[in-house]
């Protein structure tokens, strides 16, 4: 064969055909190598240059428990509130096969349930119904063994408070879908179902402890009907203890009495009596119209409209400012906030924080009661304390402020390392004066039964009437109180008790006052709590501390030296 | 060619068998990382509830229920605290020399000690040698010596300091 005739020339519309192919086929196999870089180049970039991006350890991630609600601890790390994953038993009406029968054989393992409500129940048209919310492991294992067809568990979380009642009010309780409903629980319910942290508090569960049973033993002693005791740190506003009684086991299913669920400490508001002589010495002071070395005619009482105020342990005669102090003149502070004045009260009050709620974060706070116009007669009456209500903790935080050098700190339930700097309220003498008073009463006035021997305790007690129906008093309804300090040189803590409606006794000689009811419990409170809370005992002779806490006691016309 | 194909043919099994064996391998860790996970869960949980346990169990009054029973040990009293700078000074050798070491009266009251049994005087007694001095002091030894362990064990029984 001739080899250009074996070379076939293509012309025309052909050639025009075969060489529109050829180019399609170039560009598409373009395309597919580039593709095919695109992948390579990815391949290599992923395996061998961003190979620094993979973690070198597997996560961790799922690896944490999560509770759905955060645990709450004292401030020494113990648990006072937990969440516990317990089953749940709930019916699948569906699968139920005779739900008589099924019910029947069920209540006699859980005994509380009631056979016709259960069957009532599992016969609804449901898929779903709860029949017992968090069982016990015993119980669990025994519906089990029944082997019922269309009993499911489910787990839930449920809150436990292995405390029991011990920080019932501080911490409240939730609801059986874990909503908080009192106390921190309901404060704080936002930051424990989203923090997995522990919340802190400043509580300290021996303290606790001890100031719940010494308060229960005054008021079974006394039969009073409750009662609270408070332990603030003077420096940083940190709540120690806040006890009420009665109070209630948050686990409890049941419903809680309302006697029982209120919070005496921080919701109760109560007219404090003599211990609001604190403050109205302090407040005397502090604005001049009153020294250490002044003093009032006590002779006569007080007759002002249809009242007369008299002194409980009348001495009838000139009283210097520790003698009114120490024995708890009426007459006497009466005198001393006149000389005041109404106004210079006013702004006392206010600045110390009894006209305004308390910063502490429970909702269950009371707000103070006081006059709308604040006339003559009401400086006169608060002056002793009567006529403004406070909650047991206003008076345990305004204590703290007379003591600590007169800076008042915001209290709290919260654990608090750096306390900010605080507010002056009174000036350092005025705070130094006042603790010497203080002390004053438990050496040789109506605090005598708190002398706890080397913690130098200082404070005031209270004996208010209950106010009655009709605008009066009730005699035989008391609020005693004991307010105290220690140790005086250098103060640390603050010690309430308030007992509710104490009755006088053969043993205590008919009184129900703050010093016969409060004071020992006071005493025994700080003998026990003290060493747990590095406070050491000292010697009360030694001169450096005779030295800070000497006052005199000055007498007037011949009358006879005050002893003790 | 057909040498070349077969060399590939090799090495994509070679590779295709490695892929298999490594996904299963991969597997088998995941399987084993989440068994890990699972453990430390249900080990995480066992441990919450022994917190719970542990918190419940140190509830202070059973703590004082339990210390009543089955200890002797007594709520502390401020005069069984003591002062380091209280203490009297240290004996002086008694090898040295035969000089009377005698705590007072007074540096007992300012240990905050109770006063010493006294010794019956006797009379004529060898007074020679140091063993008598150290006889005489044997008692105050005695008395200080336990005094330091024994107040901080009741401070921290007696306060439940159990944490």
């Amino acid at each position: 064969m001739n080899p250009i005739s074996r070379s076939v020339k293509i012309d025309g519309v052909a050639k025009q055909a075969i060489e529109i192919g050829r180019n399609r086929l170039l560009v598409a196999g373009c395309l597919i190598a580039l593709g095919f870089a695109a992948v390579g180049g990815r391949v290599i970039e992923l395996s061998a240059l961003r190979d620094h991006n993979e973690p070198n350890v597997a996560s961790s991630s799922g690896t944490t428990l999560t509770t759905g609600r955060a645990d709450i601890l004292d401030r020494n790390g113990m648990l006072l509130a937990t969440s516990l994953r317990t089953p749940s038993l709930y019916g699948d009406p569906k699968e139920i096969l005779d739900a008589d029968r099924a019910a029947q054989r069920l209540v006699t393992v859980l005994t509380d349930l009631n056979p016709a409500e259960v069957a009532a129940q599992l016969k609804t048209e449901r898929r779903f119904v709860w029949l017992k919310r968090t069982l016990t492991p015993t119980e669990q294992f025994e519906v089990n063994n029944l082997g019922i067809p269309g009993l499911h568990f489910q787990d839930e979380w449920r809150r436990v408070y292995p405390q029991g009642p011990l920080t019932a009010h501080a911490i409240g309780y939730t609801n059986v879908d874990g909503m908080g409903l009192a106390g921190l629980e309901q404060a704080f319910d936002d930051v424990l179902r989203s923090g997995r942290d522990p919340l802190r508090l400043s509580l300290d569960l021996r303290v606790q402890h001890i100031v719940r049973e010494e308060l229960a033993r005054q008021i079974i002693s006394f039969e009073g009907i409750g009662g609270t005791g408070v332990v603030l740190d003077v420096d940083s506003g940190e709540t120690i203890a806040m006890v009420s009684l009665p109070d209630f086991d948050p686990n409890g299913s049941g419903d809680i009495p309302d006697e029982a669920e209120f919070n005496r400490a921080s919701l109760g508001v109560y007219e404090m009596g003599s211990t609001f002589k604190i403050f109205n010495t302090a407040m005397a002071l502090e604005e001049g119209t009153t020294t250490l070395t002044g003093g009032y005619d006590a002779t006569n009482p007080i007759k002002i409209s249809r009242f007369t105020i008299n002194d409980d342990h009348p001495k009838a005669r000139w009283l210097s400012t520790p003698e009114i102090f120490m024995y708890s003149s009426n007459i006497g502070s009466v005198k001393m906030a006149m000389d005041a004045g109404t106004e210079a009260q006013k702004t006392f009050m206010g600045r110390i924080g009894f006209l305004g709620k308390l910063p502490l974060e429970l909702p269950e706070r009371g707000r103070p009661l006081w006059p709308g116009t604040w006339r003559e007669i009401n400086t006169m009456t608060i002056a002793f304390g009567h006529g403004i209500s406070v909650s047991p903790m206003h008076l345990a935080s305004g204590v703290a402020t007379v003591v600590n050098g007169g800076i008042k700190q915001p209290i709290t339930l919260l654990r608090t390392d750096a306390p900010g700097p605080g507010e002056r309220v009174i000036s350092e003498q005025t705070s130094h004066d006042m603790r010497r008073l203080m002390r004053l009463v438990v050496l040789g006035g109506t605090g005598r039964k708190s002398a706890a021997e080397g913690y130098l305790i200082g404070g005031k007690t209270g004996t208010a009437e209950k106010p009655g129906g009709r605008g009066g008093y009730k005699k035989k309804s008391l609020i005693s109180s004991f307010v105290a300090a220690f140790p005086m040189n250098a103060p640390r803590y603050v010690v309430l008790i308030m007992v509710d409606e104490p009755k006088g006794q053969k043993h205590s000689h008919g009184y129900a006052s703050g010093g016969w009811v409060a004071a020992p419990a006071v005493k025994r409170i700080v003998e026990r709590a003290a060493p747990l809370l590095g406070v050491a005992a000292v010697d009360e002779n030694a001169p450096e501390i005779r030295r800070e806490l000497m006052i005199e006691v000055p007498s007037r016309g011949g009358k006879r030296n005050a002893t003790f | 060619m057909r040498r070349s194909t077969i060399i590939w043919f090799l090495i994509a099994t070679c590779v295709g068998v490695a892929l298999f064996l490594l996904k299963y391998e991969v597997q088998n860790k995941e399987d084993q990382l989440a068994a890990l996970h699972r453990g430390i869960l249900a080990d995480q949980e066992a441990i919450h509830v022994l917190e719970a346990e542990w918190s419940y169990l140190n509830r202070p009054d059973r703590l004082e229920a339990l210390v009543r029973r089955h200890l002797k040990l007594v709520p502390l009293e401020e005069r069984r605290l003591g002062a380091l700078e209280a203490l009297p000074m240290r004996m002086p050798d008694f090898e040295a020399d035969d000089t009377t070491i005698r705590i007072t009266e007074e540096q007992l009251i300012a240990a905050n000690l109770p006063p010493l049994p006294q010794m019956r005087p006797r009379h004529g007694a060898p007074r020679a040698s140091g063993g008598i001095m150290a006889v005489r002091s044997a008692p105050i030894l005695q008395q200080q010596a336990p005094a330091g362990p024994r107040v901080s064990a009741a401070v921290m029984t007696v306060g439940m300091g159990v944490q």
